[in-house]
């Protein structure tokens, strides 16, 4: 393979990478969620290290991509939200670290 | 942010152990063992068990998951039963291995050794905790065990001393893990988590 191929070749690698699991908040999260089977808001906020704010924008854009079902309760008169990797979620992540192990290796 | 799956596993393990309730747990567990010994009740340990679990259950659900959240774990029935099942396989090979290889009768060599035999499970126990959920002060509890059922077993320190020394330090160990525990984290809302935060 020429220089020329061999680089081509790693431009299209990186183009097939999931850019909304590739965020480094998103991916995260989405990490966190994969080895749980579901955890709450608070526990995700506490594990990640992330504002609220910045945790609710993220985990949004991963429900509306399908990756993550989100559950909304009231304890007492609380709002409590749990939050789990859907199957198509399971499935993006994993397809995603293959990628990026062949990218890298 | 960490992104390494083995290490946001042992931090989501670290947090079922965060608090030290189970380690209180196991204080008084083996308390009450001690407790049985020095006073003859032999229904306190399987009493205070089930009413323990219980209650530690039920004080989880107050303390730990309003101050740092709850996650169920994909592996956490699987990795339970490996626990017992490890548990029981490594306790029948030494009961069907080694046992006969003393040259003595079973019955007459458990009886002899009945003490000696349960606290060193119970330290076994300890120990698969610290490994299955990478809580490394089970393996001193573990440790603290065994030494005190060797103590009992070759230096003559009294039986339920051996269960009571070590029920008290790890009761101990785990009521400063909660005192810390509680002062590091304030019950949080989603309302108000920027405000509890670390």
């Amino acid at each position: 393979m020429t220089p020329v191929n061999k680089s081509s070749k790693i431009i299209e690698s990186l183009e097939d990478i999931n850019r909304l699991i590739h965020e480094p908040s998103r991916l995260t999260i989405m990490a966190y969620l994969s080895v749980v089977e579901s955890a709450d808001f608070l526990f995700l906020v506490r594990q990640t290290g992330m504002t609220w704010g910045n945790f609710s924008s993220h985990i949004s854009k991963l429900e509306a991509a399908g990756y993550v079902d989100i559950k909304k309760e009231f304890i007492g008169k609380k709002p409590h939200t749990v939050a789990s990797l859907s199957k198509a979620g399971r499935l993006a992540f994993k397809e995603y670290r293959g990628r990026m192990k062949k990218l890298l290796e | 942010m960490d992104t390494n799956l083995g290490t946001i596993k042992n931090k989501v393990h670290f947090t079922f152990f965060q608090d030290g309730l189970w380690d209180m747990f196991l204080g008084i567990f083996l308390l009450a063992w001690g407790l049985t010994v020095w006073f003859d009740l032999p229904l306190l340990p399987g009493a205070v068990f089930i009413l323990f679990f219980w209650l530690v259950l039920g004080l989880k659900q107050m303390i730990t998951y309003p101050r740092i959240g709850y996650a169920r774990p994909v592996e956490y029935q699987s990795r339970l039963l490996k626990t017992v099942i490890t548990g029981i396989i490594v306790l029948a090979a030494v009961i069907i291995f080694l046992l006969p290889l003393l040259n003595q009768g079973y019955i007459h060599f458990l009886r002899q050794n009945f003490e000696f035999i349960l606290n060193s499970s119970m330290a076994i126990a300890a120990a698969f905790v610290g490994y299955w959920w990478s809580i490394k002060r089970w393996y001193f509890y573990a440790l603290l065990i065994l030494v005190c059922v060797v103590l009992y077993q070759w230096i003559g320190l009294s039986y339920h001393i051996s269960f009571i020394i070590p029920g008290l330090t790890i009761f101990l160990s785990g009521l400063a893990v909660l005192i810390g525990f509680l002062r590091q984290y304030r019950v949080s809302t989603e309302e108000n988590i920027d405000d509890t935060s670390k």
